[in-house]
């Protein structure tokens, strides 16, 4: 009886149609999973392809391709990127260090950082006792510049006596910064030895944009050097305006802002 | 995930076991064909290792019984009442396998499965105890009982 059970068993058999079946089943499901699994390469390929765009995203934010020098007495240079972002602030002389030091100006546009830096203690100071403030932009193109320069004077900074407004030159930024001056200092300074050739980088370093703007304007007007230097009337003779009280030196803001403004005035 | 060869290896090993397990838990075609694809696509996506053929055939026989009892068990079957009474039985034979058939799938459900893995697939208590996760002395008495009614059913003491 044992034996009738296996034999009655026996008798069962899967028909080849449903066996068929479940392998075309089967079949279609493992080669759907084996399609929805990328291979490895395609994977890599765009884990790398993340990547570059992130590092090319990183890379166009962080990268400069416009800046602005400003110069006063503190000469100061953003660099701002594609998106009109100020990126990185430097100053060149210590007045600028220090003023970039007081002030929070990265990662915003550079209109808000320039105005930023305008109303700044250190900047009006200079502002407000006949000072001259030279701002330069130097786009990565003409147009940009000029859009640039446009902007400023859109927004005021053209209009105002002791504000000049000017276009950089790509070729000089190099120079510039190899002889420690932001490329507006230096596009005033280049301006600056060709009226007059014995003015010095390590001199022109020293003087206010209103120094070598005076400058600039006697040699012009056919005045000796001698006359305009030193002990004539000279430099601090000719400039008291823009300088702070004698016997201080005349490329430093006082140290207490803005109490010591009043005490200049 | 196990590929397409080795599914149709599997299929043709194990599918007279499984139609043989569906036949004694269900009485729908469509619902043997049901487990029959589960199974073995069960079987194409675990990562089990088996150790023999043995193993394996093990595995392919607890999984059966597992998606039968899960089929039985759902809310769709519950409720609905099947329009045929034993499908995909052999034509009757000389030697009375129908009858056989019929009088073990006449029994409790909870005989049948001992019975088949007793004494078709061969298996002794202890190890149809491993594979139902069932207490070894449960499994005598299934057994016992079993064989009881398949003796009161078909007559004769053959069942020992």
């Amino acid at each position: 009886m044992n034996n009738r059970i296996k034999d009655a068993f026996d008798s069962i058999h899967a028909e080849e149609a449903l066996k068929q079946r479940a392998k075309e089943f089967l079949s279609e499901r493992i080669q759907r999973t084996n399609r929805r699994r990328s291979p490895v390469p395609v994977k890599l390929t765009a884990a790398c392809a993340c990547l570059v765009l992130l590092l090319a995203g990183g890379y166009s934010f962080f990268a400069p391709v416009s800046a602005i020098s400003v110069d006063v007495n503190p000469s100061v240079e953003f660099g701002i990127n594609l998106f009109d972002r100020v990126v990185s602030v430097v100053g060149y002389n210590e007045d600028g260090m220090a003023l970039i030091d007081s002030l929070d100006l990265k990662y915003q546009d550079y209109p808000s950082a320039l105005e930023k830096l305008m109303a700044s203690d250190r900047v009006s100071y200079y502002l407000e006792n006949d000072g001259l403030v030279s701002i330069t932009v130097l786009g990565p193109t003409e147009e940009k510049s000029e859009k640039m320069l446009a902007d400023l004077f859109v927004r005021g900074y053209g209009s105002a006596s002791n504000v000049v407004c000017h276009s950089g030159v790509r070729d000089d930024v190099e120079a510039a910064h190899k002889a420690g001056f932001s490329f507006g200092k230096y596009r005033a300074f280049l301006e600056l030895h060709a009226l007059d050739s014995t003015v010095t980088e390590e001199e022109a370093r020293g003087m206010t944009m209103r120094q070598i703007r005076d400058r600039m304007d006697a040699c012009s007007s056919g005045l000796s050097r001698r006359e305009n230097a030193g002990e004539g009337p000279g430099r601090h003779g000719k400039f008291p305006a823009v300088l702070p009280a004698a016997g201080r030196s005349p490329c430093l803001v006082p140290d207490i802002l803005p109490s010591g403004r009043t005490a200049a005035t | 995930m196990r590929d397409e060869q080795e599914a149709c290896r599997a299929i043709e090993r194990y599918a007279d076991t499984v139609k043989r397990l569906c036949i004694i838990h269900l009485k729908s075609g469509p619902d043997t064909e049901d487990i029959f694809q589960n199974v073995f696509l069960k079987y194409v996506l675990s990562s089990a290792v088996f150790e023999s053929e043995e193993h394996e055939k093990a595995w392919v026989i607890r999984v059966t019984i597992n998606e039968c009892k899960d089929l039985l068990k759902s809310f769709f079957r519950s409720r609905t009442v099947p329009l045929e009474g034993l499908p995909d039985l052999p034509a009757q034979d000389p030697s009375g396998g129908r009858e056989v058939l019929e009088a073990v799938l006449s029994l409790p459900q909870r005989y049948r499965d001992v019975i088949y893995l007793h004494y078709y697939e061969g298996y002794s208590a202890v190890e149809i105890g491993k594979l139902l996760s069932k207490n070894v002395n449960s499994i005598y008495t299934l057994l016992h009982r079993a064989r009881t009614l398949l003796r009161k059913n078909l007559g004769g003491d053959e069942f020992e």
